[in-house]
């Protein structure tokens, strides 16, 4: 199989972060941006931390991921963390389907065919999964470029419009301001979708695993604060009440070339979510080939996208899609699958090495 | 060919033929079948409905290599009656027979029936249309919303592209503040519900006769009584000053220069100096001002340090350069004390973001004052201190 190189893990995690990030940072309780980013950067701090798990398992066994470790302590025990990650990561595709044509339809264009678009989406990805992680992780490379610039653009577009007097402290008192930071803190970790994604990526890596997942991690802290602090100088409060405030940003951007920047936002965001939606397949269909060893690799792959996809299209069917309650996974999930079960794996791996 | 390559062709074939046969099965609206619309009006109709005016884009073409001729409005104004915003919008539509495409406008105006009412609530139907833009220019206006846009302007390819200009041109000149939608909102969600914005007006001058016109055709146009014909022009009168989300009164020119040098937003005003009744003119160029909040027991204090460029355009003046400078700054400190005077002491507005400062520099005050912060406004004291130099 082949490998990947560091920066491409870099860029892969930030593709699986960076569709949450541009549709919208903070959780639904709308808190101040130096609110978002406080919390922010505890939560990288906190993330710092988790990893350390998954990164000495990837030291001590090179080449083998937790699932597999898990399978030769026990099948049942692999088997059954296989089925949770499995879920895991079928729950955040439909959530990230139903996000994007939510947004879509109430954003962009609300005559779209819902159902149209998140087949073709899921199609694609599904295409885009049965390459690998090495041809998703190229792409992401080559996506980072458009990426950041199409930022570059935007924030240079509204630099004239940068009021400082808009990063005023949280109006709150201590213990109000405590349990925001503690929420926003939760939130942006049930939104870490990658820790999980890291266990099944650092394998695939060749060389220099901690420097690239500490990289993507100072990476994702600098983007989260850049754009939040931009969003609300240009902003100001009104940035609290919008549902997508990069997007709204890019519509107010204007230079002497381009008056609005909403192209080059839809851009963006239809890339992130592609690789997003791509990477979450192959892992998926990864935990799947897990429990069913005899499946095809591409079957399975194929059968995630499927059901991710019919659930996703029955929910927006039903008209039942509310995005803004069913905005992320919750913090302990991402804390159970990216920390405590690496640890766990690697306490119980350890010891049976001591043993033998 | 393998499993693999099959499914591989067959993902690819599905994803390529859904974005190329799909495409077209989603309903759209052609442009040719849009309403541009490059300026909303809104007023209020003797009956209490609201009265909404598009200008809409109206292109006036002089032969098949020009079809669209500078010299011309190229606009139309089309009206139409309803409970709200939108519904007078739509309205306009079925008058029109075509759906308006808010994406280009570039004015919100309100008339003078409007004063009295809720700007945040007018405001919401441009908040909810995602196609509006943040930037586009609020402004009031001294007659109706409908006369200011019915006010055919010439000079660009289009008339809302002079507007802008004349609002833009007032602003640059010191003569009024330039209102955009995102900043207004953000001021009228403050607690005082503050905001401020330009204010035109429609003024009658004598037309000036085109190339190649006669001087005496005027007279025909007034039916040849004699009287010359009369042009429609738009003028920048002042600024409107906002409380409680509502209109509560307009700074004149002097006070408006006085508004934006204590808002930092001043680039350039012209003045007229007067030394021992030998009036001059100077222009006044902002080099650096700096704001400062101080909060002690007899309320909050706004220090202003302004800094100036002055510049006499071809004049010779008799009194010294020093003399100069000293009336300069005795001009920039009236202006100031003029726009405080008005603004905090007879309608008690925070027209000088004395919340958005508060908030940034004292949290905690502002937090304990939230819900009476206009009583912290109507004791503030703006103290300004002007130095001015003179450009050789």
């Amino acid at each position: 199989m082949k490998k990947i190189t560091a920066p491409q893990l870099i860029f892969l995690l930030f593709f699986t972060r960076g569709f949450l990030s541009i549709t919208y940072e903070a959780s639904q309780f709308r808190p101040d941006g130096t609110t978002v980013m406080l919390s922010a950067a505890i939560s990288v701090a906190i993330q710092f931390l988790l990893v350390l798990p998954v990164l000495a398992a990837a030291k001590k066994f090179p080449h083998r991921d937790i699932i597999q470790l898990s399978f030769e302590r026990s099948a049942v025990a692999g088997k059954f963390i296989s089925l949770l990650f499995l879920c895991y990561f079928a729950f955040e595709t439909v959530h990230v389907l139903g996000n994007f044509s939510y947004f879509l339809k109430n954003h962009f264009f609300e005559a779209y065919h819902e159902a149209f678009l998140m087949a073709a989406l899921a199609v694609t990805a599904f295409y885009a999964a049965t390459l690998g992680f090495s041809a998703v992780a190229r792409a992401s490379s080559v996506s980072a470029v458009i990426f950041i610039t199409a930022l570059v653009v935007i924030v240079f577009a509204v630099t004239g419009e940068f009021d400082v007097y808009n990063l005023h402290m949280p109006i709150a008192d201590e213990k109000e301001l405590f349990g925001s930071v503690l929420r926003e803190v939760g939130d942006s970790l049930g939104r870490s979708v990658e820790l999980a994604a890291l266990i099944f990526l650092l394998p695939h890596v060749e060389n220099r695993r901690t420097a690239g997942l500490f990289s993507y991690l100072g990476i994702k802290l600098l983007f989260v604060e850049f754009s939040t602090l931009m969003i609300t100088a240009v902003l100001g409060d009104y940035a609290k009440g919008l549902t997508l405030p990069l997007y709204t940003l890019s519509t107010y951007a204007r230079s002497s070339v381009i008056e609005r920047f909403d192209s080059v936002y839809m851009l963006v965001w239809t890339i992130a979510v592609f690789l997003k939606v791509a990477l979450l397949l192959m892992l998926g269909g990864q935990c799947l080939k897990n429990i069913f060893p005899k499946l095809n690799e591409n079957i399975s792959k194929g059968l995630v996208t499927a059901a991710a996809a019919a659930t996703a299209i029955s929910l927006a069917a039903l008209d039942r899609w509310d995005s803004l309650l069913f905005r992320s996974p919750s913090a302990p999930a991402s804390l159970i699958l990216g920390f405590l079960i690496p640890l766990a794996v690697l306490l119980f791996c350890r010891r049976k090495t001591e043993r033998s | 060919m393998g499993i693999v390559g099959l499914i591989r062709k067959t993902a690819a074939a599905a994803a390529v033929s859904a974005a190329l046969l799909l495409c077209g099965c989603s309903p759209d609206t052609d442009i040719s079948k849009r309403l541009i619309v490059h300026a909303v009006g809104i007023d209020k109709a003797e009956d209490g409905q609201y009265q909404v005016s598009l200008q809409i884009f109206s292109p006036s073409g002089s032969g098949s290599d020009t079809p669209l001729d500078p010299s011309q409005a190229n606009m139309k104004v089309i009206s139409g009656k309803g409970k709200n915003v939108q519904e007078g919008v739509r309205e306009c539509e079925n008058i029109m027979g075509s759906s308006a495409f808010i994406g280009h406008n570039r004015l919100i105006i309100f008339g003078s029936s409007v004063y009295d009412e809720d700007m945040d609530k007018l405001l919401g139907w441009f908040k909810k249309e995602n196609a509006n833009y943040l930037g586009v220019t609020v402004a009031y206006a001294e007659n109706s919303a409908k006369e200011v846009l019915s006010v055919p302007l010439t000079d660009g390819s289009s008339t809302i592209e002079n507007v802008n200009d004349i609002i833009r041109f007032a602003k640059d000149k010191g003569i009024a503040e330039k209102g955009d939608l995102l900043t207004l909102m953000n001021k009228l969600n403050e607690s005082g519900g503050n905001g401020v914005a330009p204010v035109l007006s429609v003024v009658e001058q004598d037309a000036v006769p085109k190339e190649g016109e006669e001087s005496s055709s005027g007279g025909e146009e007034s039916g040849g009584s004699g009287e010359k014909p009369k042009e429609k022009y738009l003028e920048v009168v002042g600024t409107a000053v906002l409380k409680d989300r509502k209109f509560c009164g307009m700074l004149n020119k002097e006070e408006s220069a006085g508004l934006l040098w204590l808002t930092k937003e001043m680039q350039t005003c012209s003045v007229t100096l007067n030394e021992a009744d030998e009036p001059f003119n100077a222009e006044l160029t902002d080099r650096n001002t700096e704001l400062r909040l101080f909060c002690d027991e007899s309320g909050l204090r706004l220090e202003a340090d302004i800094t100036a460029e002055i510049r006499i355009p071809g004049e010779t003046v008799r009194c010294s350069p020093d003399r100069i400078c000293e009336l300069a700054e005795e001009k920039i400190a009236a202006q100031c004390r003029a726009a405080s005077k008005k603004a905090i002491g007879e309608m008690g507005a925070d027209a000088f973001d004395l919340e958005k400062l508060t908030k940034f520099y004292f949290p905690q005050l502002y937090r304990k004052h939230k819900d009476d912060f206009s009583s912290l406004v109507a004791t503030a004291d703006i103290i300004v201190k002007a130095e001015c130099f003179l450009n050789d």
